[in-house]
Order: structure tokens, then C-alpha cells, then sequence
């Protein structure tokens, strides 16, 4: 019987152990062929607009994706070795080299990594098309995505995955070698005696989660957030890591003592699962609060990104109302232009608007609150222009001025002010003196663009009655610019490109086109978004798995304790419940503790400040949901392989 | 007396090997008695037989009057959890409660009332002399106080019968001693019928009575009546060797 024959053997008696191995193994690649598929997956990067953002930001996250399987597989792999040190002291006590074990288990992970890879491309690439319509769906593109195995993809998975072997060997060697002959004929090791918490400590706990609750839930009301953000971060932070710590520690030691204290502790087998877990709240304590923190901090991220996601659409809606919008051309140029736009989309309305631009104006910032922002010349406009416009987007409010009056328009974060008697006075194209009453929201001229993605300055606009504008035409040189709303101007991107080429080659040229601004800001936010979600999902199931893995190696001490209990006549119907009740208080605290923390800091921070979107509460639920979903799983799971585990021969 | 325990034609095979060959015992309320036989005579499994662990292939086994054969899988289950107990070599004491937790558990899992479990437990507790050591954990005591734990937690059910697998097996002289006075005090205090496996024939010679093993058959079978331990230990010594099997 060689190595390779005996590797063979211990697979197929050991078939549950090495089925959850590999189970971690498989999605491991799943989840890595996935993303790197879609990085190389033609029809992806062929409706992709920016295809440099894209593969860069696919890239680092599938470094991410990678490392996170690292460190899963290499949790996974110290479990399984764990679970088979005494099958390894056995070679070695019967004379088997390290090297010759360290080898067996090489062959081992060689024969399970090829089956995962294989396996795992294969499932990949169909669930690439999935994913891929997923992103295209955030992209709000149509294209089709086909079944895709790409080259470079499967060449990236094998040749990881051939890196993720070596480490694994190695890792497998030296845990081979840790293994001590004499904790072979060692009887189970000693417990200790159950934890004792200490009251004042389990009453920190209760106040420093508080505490910070109440910190977060006052960043609206107190100024304290504004004037001293470090210190109270800090602060925050630090008292909410060392809460959940503590109550993970004290408290539940607290809770678990006053429960072995109450009456109905000596009633059926609560006196089993409660003892039990007062066992081992020392060792759970720094998983569960590595957990619940990882997991709060994952949901609020994905949460915070897919509302940023959703609000970005409406954002770019809002600032970037003129479908297409540039400098006037000559008129056999303006015809082609719109002989451009009727063969893609057809154009629904068009307005021109003529203005006068005054040289730089040096006290903007008393209208301006981010003068930054702003160019330095202002567009005057008489109040008969802005109103054309309101008709032609039927969005905003229609003006009336009078004489000095003038209106500042602004965008943004910038927010509108109804200003007081008397007006604050502005000087333009040198002596003319306005009274600016009201200071409005309304991008009449957008932020200029390029297909390319860049963006300019906001031209500063200020709105003038007609009769000031009558007036002052007639000595000033005059700008005109055309503004169009086209139809589906969310696919007008070779029309856009088109269009800017024609407009940059005139004179001081403006351009600004909404589908710019749109596909640059939804591709780049539904990548994160995608990004973000993936590693959530990646996050939140290695961060399960942990506590799954240390319930498995669990169940195999807890074997003869349960062995014991059949002995002494419990029947099935109640170590089952046994079981289920211990694990319950397992993987709950954690997933409460969690939900909670992500609750206060997306509430606050986001659901508060974000008012007008309705599909807010359904982004963040569906993220809280997918996080439960994934706790209920792996709970269901682990009750199941426990009482599995628990019912085999002990072969001690 | 009432019968405990009553055997017929007792027989019991794995494939082609018969490890219990028709055997025919009666076990009487009160009983003290002790099986003995060298390592393959078929004890334990007789044991398991009796005591509905396992099943037998022939034969039938009655307790209290009621064939095991006539009882489903959960009957037996709360038949053995509530008329039966068991005391084992390795004590198999849970290592996360404590010993008065211990005791009480086949209580609990019954669900009986509090007040009746302690009334219980403070019998108990004087008998065995375990007082001072209610609040600890099996880690933290000696192996003949485990064993004297183990035997509360067979005996707080009231049970028909107590099955006592090799209880001396893992203490020192003294400790078995002391434990097998101590559950000769409890079959003679609350009347509970024992049956003791044993190598040791010291340990045999705490037993009113004492059957001999071999090959799956009663071959012998003995009384201590009025003897004193020591009699009738030397009794069984000369019958053991007359049998033959180990002598350890």
C-alpha cells in the first residue's frame, strides 16, 4: 500500500469530514472564477463604456475576493487538520515519516483542489451569466450575457489556486509536524471550571454599547460630531468594540448564570445546553465579537454603498437635466448635429438660450457657499430664458423679475436661500449693480463634460429681469447655447461622442451631455456596489463558517459527553433539542449583536439624511435579510452535521 | 418478592457466533448480586441484554413482569430511563455540570419537581457521605468520588434495578472498598436490586449472591448467606479457579 493508495483509503472513510473541506474548497474558486470571469467576459466589457475604470476596479476587488478565500480555505484546512491529529499521530507512532504524511496530505489536497477547480469553473461560468446580467441590471444596460469560460480567467483561478496548494502543504506540513505523540495517550483534556463573570464588568458592558448607541443616534441634535469628529470617532468606536467584547463576555456569563440559577434550570435539559455554553464562553468571546463587528461593519458598507448607488442616479438626473447641450454652431453645423440626433434619438424638445458672460466676478463667495466649485465668470440670463426652459423639462418653478432684481443660481450642495431686505448687492461687467434676492437650485447650464468622463466647472449663472437684459444686450457680446431633450438619452452615449467631436472643434466651445455624467457615475457605482456586495457575501460566510467549523470540532469532544446521556437513557427527540437550543445561543448573539450595530450606524447615518427614497428601506432590509438568511443556513446546517457527528462510534 | 428480572431461554448471536446460550435467570427484588466470568464469557453482553441497551436474538427477558419483547423502542427508552440505573467503569460523569447537577439529571430529564429532587438528593447525600462535594465539578474530585456521584445519579430514580458495569474497576483498594459498602447500604437502606459485574472477586464478595459465566452459560452459582465477606470471598476464589479463566 503506497501513500497515494492510503490517501485514497482515508477519502473515502472520511467522506463527511473531506465533504465539508471541499465544499470550502469549491467555493472558494466559485466565487473567484465568478468575479475574474466577468473581468475577461467579452459581452461584459463590451457594454462597458470605461474600460479601464472597470477592469482596475474588478481587479482589486478580485485581489480581495482572493485573499478572502485564502483565509477561508487556510481556517477550513487548520480545522481539518485539527480533526485528523490523532489520525496523523497514528502514522507517526506506526513509523511514517513526517515528510511521508506531509506528502499524503499533499496528494490529498492536490487529487480535492483539482476536483473544486474543475468543478468550481465549471459551476462559475454558468453563474457568471447570472452575475453578469446582475451587474448589467445595476448598470441599467440590456446587452446580453452569454455562458462564458474565459482563458485568462481559468489560467488566473488554476494558477491561484496552484499558489493557495503550496500554502496549504505548507501549512499542512508544520501542523503535521506539531503533533506530539503523547497527546496521543493523554486522556481528554481537563475543563476548567465554567466562567465566572463579574458583575461590574457586565454592567459596562450594557452602559458602553449604550453609551455609543446614544452618541451615534445624537450626531443630528449635538454639535459634538461637528466640532470634535476625531475624538468622538475614536471614542465611539472604541467603546462600541469594547462593549460588544464585554458583552459578549460578562454578559452573557451573567445571563447564563441567573438562567442555572432559575427555577426551570433542573427541568429537562436546559441544566445540559446552559452548563455547556458557561463552558465556553471563553473560548467563543473573541470569535463572536470578531464576528459581530466584521458583520456590522460589512452591512453598513454594503448598505451605505447601494444607497449611495441608488441616490447617484437621481443625483445625476437632477444635475445634469439637459440631455445634450452645447455652444451654438454655425447653422449647417447645427443642422448636422441634429440630423445626428434624430437618426439615434429622436430629438423631443429644443430651446436656445442667449445670455452675456461678464469677466470674473471677485466677491462670489457671498452667493456661493463652495465658490470652488464655480467658474469665475458669471452667464447673465433674463428671466424669460429660465422660464422657456421650465417648459421645456417641465421640472422647476417659473421666475418674475423686476428691475435691479436677479436670482443666483446654484447646484448641488449648495443650499437655496430667499434672501432678507436689504438684498446683498452684485456688480457685473463693471458698473452695473444687481440685488440678488434668492439664491435657487436650478442647473440652467450643466457642468460641461466629455464622453470621456471629465468635467469642468460649473458655469456660474445669475438671472436677470427682462428689461435689465433688453438693456444691456446691445453693448455686450452675446453667448447662445442649445439645449435638447432627446428620447432614451440613457444609450445616447456614440451620439454624445459624436456630437462632442463636432463641438470642440469651434470657438470657446461648451459641452454638456447627461449620458456623460450618467454612465461614468452608474458604471463606476455599480461596480463598487457589485464589488461591496460581493465581498459581503464572501465576508459574511467565511465569518459563519468560522463559527460553524469550531461547532463541528465542537460536537467531535462533546461525542462522549452525549454518549453518556444516551447511556443514561435520553432519547434522540431531546439531545436533539439539546442541540438545537445550545447552537441557537450560539449563532444568535452574534447575528443580534450585528443586525443592532449596522442597524444604529446605517440608520443615522444614512436613512435619516436620506429622505426622499423609497427603495432605501428595501436596499438596506434585503442586505440585513441576505445576512440572516446566511445565519439560518449555516444554523440549520451545524444542528444537523452536530447531531451527525455526535452519533458516530467514538473511535477513541 | 416480586421478580425483577426474569430470563428465558436467554440467547443472543453475532452471525454464527453464540455469545449467550439460552440462559435462564431470575433477579428478585433486593437482590445483590454479582456476575462473574473471565473476559469473553459474555457478561457485558448479557448485561446489555438485560438491561435493553442492546437485543437479543432468542429467548425473552421479562421485567417486572413485562416482556422487553412486547415494548416499543420509546417504552424501552422510558422504561430504562425510569426503573432502570447504571453505573459505569469510567464513571461517565458530564464534565460541565456539577455533581449535585449530575445527580440530579435523570430527575430532571423527567421533569420532576424541584422540592421532590431535593427531598431525594438529602437521603441520598448522607448515605454516600458526598455533602462537601455537591457544588464541584468531576474535574475537581477523586475517582472514588465519582463513582460515588455516578452511583447517586443511578439511584435518585428509584429504580427497579441497578446495573453496575466493573464499578471498582478504575479505583484504588481503598476507594472500592468504600464504594462497595456504600452501595451495599444502599441496597440494604432503600431495597434496590443490584447486579454488579465483576472480575474482582473481592469486589464479588460485597454480593449476596454470585454467578459464574462461561461461554455464554450460568455454570455455577452461589450464596454468601450468613458468611462474612471475607468466607465467602475465599469461597468464590476456589470456585474460580475450579472454572478457570483469568485471574487477575
Amino acid at each position: 500500500m503506497n501513500l497515494v493508495d492510503l490517501s485514497w483509503r482515508n477519502m473515502k472513510r472520511n467522506f463527511r469530514l473531506y465533504t465539508i473541506y471541499f465544499i470550502s474548497m469549491l467555493t472558494g474558486v466559485v466565487i473567484y472564477f465568478t468575479f475574474s470571469g466577468l473581468m475577461f467576459n467579452e459581452d461584459v466589457v463590451a457594454a462597458i463604456h470605461n474600460k479601464e475604470n472597470y477592469k482596475m476596479v474588478i481587479s482589486i476587488a478580485s485581489i480581495i475576493v482572493f485573499l478572502f478565500i485564502v483565509f477561508f480555505i487556510l481556517y477550513a484546512n487548520s480545522f481539518f487538520m485539527k480533526q485528523r491529529k490523532k489520525e496523523f499521530g497514528m502514522y507517526l507512532l506506526y513509523g511514517m515519516k513526517e515528510r511521508q504524511v506531509a506528502a499524503m496530505v499533499f496528494y490529498e489536497t492536490v487529487f480535492l483542489s483539482t476536483i473544486s477547480v474543475s468543478s468550481g469553473i465549471i459551476i462559475g461560468g454558468l453563474l457568471s451569466k447570472f452575475f453578469g446580467k446582475v451587474l448589467m441590471n445595476l448598470m441599467r444596460y440590456d446587452d446580453e450575457i452569454t455562458f462564458a469560460f474565459p482563458i485568462e480567467a481559468i489560467v488566473s483561478t488554476i494558477l491561484l489556486f496552484g499558489l493557495l496548494i503550496v500554502i496549504i502543504t505548507i501549512q499542512s506540513y508544520f501542523s503535521v509536524r506539531r503533533v506530539q505523540l503523547v497527546e496521543l495517550f493523554h486522556a481528554k483534556e481537563k475543563r476548567d471550571k465554567p466562567f465566572t463573570f463579574s458583575m461590574p464588568l457586565a454592567i459596562l458592558a450594557v452602559l458602553l454599547i449604550t453609551a455609543s448607541y446614544y452618541t451615534i443616534t445624537s450626531a443630528g441634535d449635538t454639535n459634538i460630531w461637528k466640532d470634535h469628529f476625531n475624538e468622538t470617532l475614536t471614542a465611539t468606536s472604541v467603546a462600541l468594540i469594547g462593549g460588544t467584547y464585554l458583552i459578549f463576555r460578562q454578559f452573557s456569563g451573567w445571563v447564563l448564570q441567573k438562567m442555572s440559577q432559575s427555577k426551570r434550570y433542573l427541568n429537562g435539559t436546559n441544566m445540559l445546553w446552559i452548563s455547556s455554553l458557561r463552558f465556553s464562553i471563553r473560548g467563543n468571546t473573541m470569535n463572536f465579537t470578531f464576528n459581530s463587528l466584521i458583520s456590522a461593519v460589512v452591512i453598513f458598507a454594503v448598505g451605505f454603498i447601494a444607497v449611495d448607488y441608488a441616490v447617484k442616479a437621481n443625483v445625476v438626473k437632477k444635475e445634469f437635466p439637459n440631455h445634450v447641450a452645447f455652444s451654438t454652431q454655425d447653422d449647417e453645423t447645427q443642422e448636422r448635429i441634429e440630423h445626428l440626433m434624430n437618426e439615434s434619438h429622436p430629438i423631443i424638445g429644443h430651446e436656445t438660450i442667449t445670455g452675456i458672460k461678464t469677466g470674473k466676478i471677485p466677491d462670489r463667495e457671498t452667493f456661493l457657499s463652495y465658490p470652488d466649485y464655480y467658474t469665475e465668470e458669471f452667464y447673465l440670463f433674463p428671466e424669460s430664458q429660465l422660464n422657456a426652459i421650465v417648459d421645456l423639462r417641465e421640472v422647476g418653478e417659473k421666475v418674475d423679475l423686476e428691475g435691479e432684481e436677479a436670482i443666483v443660481l446654484t447646484r448641488g450642495i449648495d443650499d437655496p436661500i430667499k434672501y432678507e431686505r436689504p438684498h446683498p448687492e452684485i456688480i457685473v461687467l463693471e458698473d452695473i449693480t444687481f440685488r440678488v434676492i434668492e439664491k435657487k437650485r436650478y442647473p440652467l447650464l450643466s457642468v460641461p463634460t466629455s464622453p470621456g468622463g471629465h468635467s469642468d466647472l460649473q458655469p456660474s449663472v445669475l438671472i436677470i429681469s427682462d428689461e435689465a437684459f433688453e438693456s444691456l444686450k446691445e453693448h455686450h457680446k452675446l453667448s447662445t447655447f442649445e439645449i435638447y431633450q432627446i428620447e432614451d438619452p440613457k444609450t445616447s452615449n456614440d451620439l454624445s461622442r459624436k456630437i462632442y467631436d463636432i463641438v470642440m472643434k469651434s470657438d470657446e466651445p461648451y459641452y454638456s451631455a447627461y449620458v456623460d455624467m450618467y454612465s461614468i457615475d452608474t458604471e463606476s457605482s455599480s461596480l463598487i456596489l457589485f464589488s461591496v456586495a460581493f465581498f459581503a457575501v464572501i465576508a459574511l460566510f467565511a465569518l459563519v463558517s468560522v463559527i460553524y467549523f469550531k461547532q463541528l470540532r465542537e460536537a467531535t469532544e462533546e461525542r462522549e459527553h452525549y454518549a453518556i446521556l444516551r447511556k443514561i437513557g435520553v432519547g434522540d427527540a431531546e439531545i436533539k433539542r439539546n442541540i438545537r437550543k445550545q447552537l441557537l445561543f450560539v449563532f444568535l448573539p452574534p447575528l443580534i449583536i450585528g443586525l443592532l450595530h449596522s442597524w444604529f450606524l446605517l440608520y443615522y447615518s444614512v436613512i435619516l439624511l436620506v429622505k426622499d427614497l423609497p427603495a432605501l428601506t428595501t436596499i438596506i432590509l434585503s442586505v440585513m435579510g441576505l445576512y440572516v438568511a446566511t445565519y439560518i443556513i449555516f444554523y440549520v446546517s451545524s444542528t444537523s452535521i452536530y447531531y451527525r457527528i455526535i452519533n458516530e462510534k467514538n473511535t477513541r | 418478592m416480586t421478580r425483577v428480572i426474569e430470563t428465558k431461554n436467554l440467547s443472543k448471536s453475532y452471525g454464527k457466533t453464540q455469545v449467550l446460550k439460552n440462559i435462564d435467570l431470575t433477579i428478585e427484588e433486593g437482590e445483590f448480586t454479582a456476575v462473574m466470568g473471565p473476559s469473553g464469557s459474555g457478561k457485558t453482553t448479557l448485561m446489555n441484554a438485560l438491561s435493553t441497551i442492546d437485543n437479543f436474538t432468542g429467548g425473552d427477558v421479562l421485567i417486572e413482569g413485562k416482556s422487553l419483547l412486547d415494548l416499543k423502542r420509546k417504552a424501552l427508552r422510558e422504561f430504562r430511563q425510569k426503573r432502570m440505573g447504571f453505573i459505569f467503569q469510567d464513571y461517565n460523569l458530564l464534565e460541565t455540570l456539577t455533581v449535585k447537577e449530575n445527580i440530579l439529571l435523570p430527575l430532571a430529564m423527567q421533569k420532576t419537581p424541584v422540592l421532590q429532587m431535593e427531598e431525594r438528593l438529602g437521603k441520598l447525600v448522607e448515605a454516600l457521605n458526598i455533602e462537601s462535594i455537591l457544588p464541584q465539578y468531576p474535574s475537581e474530585i477523586s475517582g472514588g468520588q465519582k463513582q460515588r456521584t455516578a452511583a447517586a445519579r443511578a439511584i435518585i430514580t428509584n429504580p427497579a434495578i441497578v446495573f453496575a458495569d466493573e464499578p471498582t474497576g478504575a479505583l484504588d483498594s481503598r476507594s472500592a472498598t468504600q464504594l462497595l459498602e456504600q452501595i451495599q447500604l444502599l441496597n440494604k437502606t432503600f431495597g434496590t436490586s443490584v447486579l454488579m459485574i465483576t472480575h474482582d472477586p473481592y469486589a464479588a464478595s460485597y454480593c449476596r449472591r454470585v454467578i459464574f459465566l462461561r461461554d455464554g452459560k450460568i455454570v455455577n452459582e452461589m450464596f454468601k448467606g450468613e458468611q462474612t465477606e471475607k468466607e465467602f470471598f475465599d469461597r468464590i476464589l476456589t470456585i474460580q479457579s475450579a472454572i478457570g479463566g483469568d485471574q487477575r
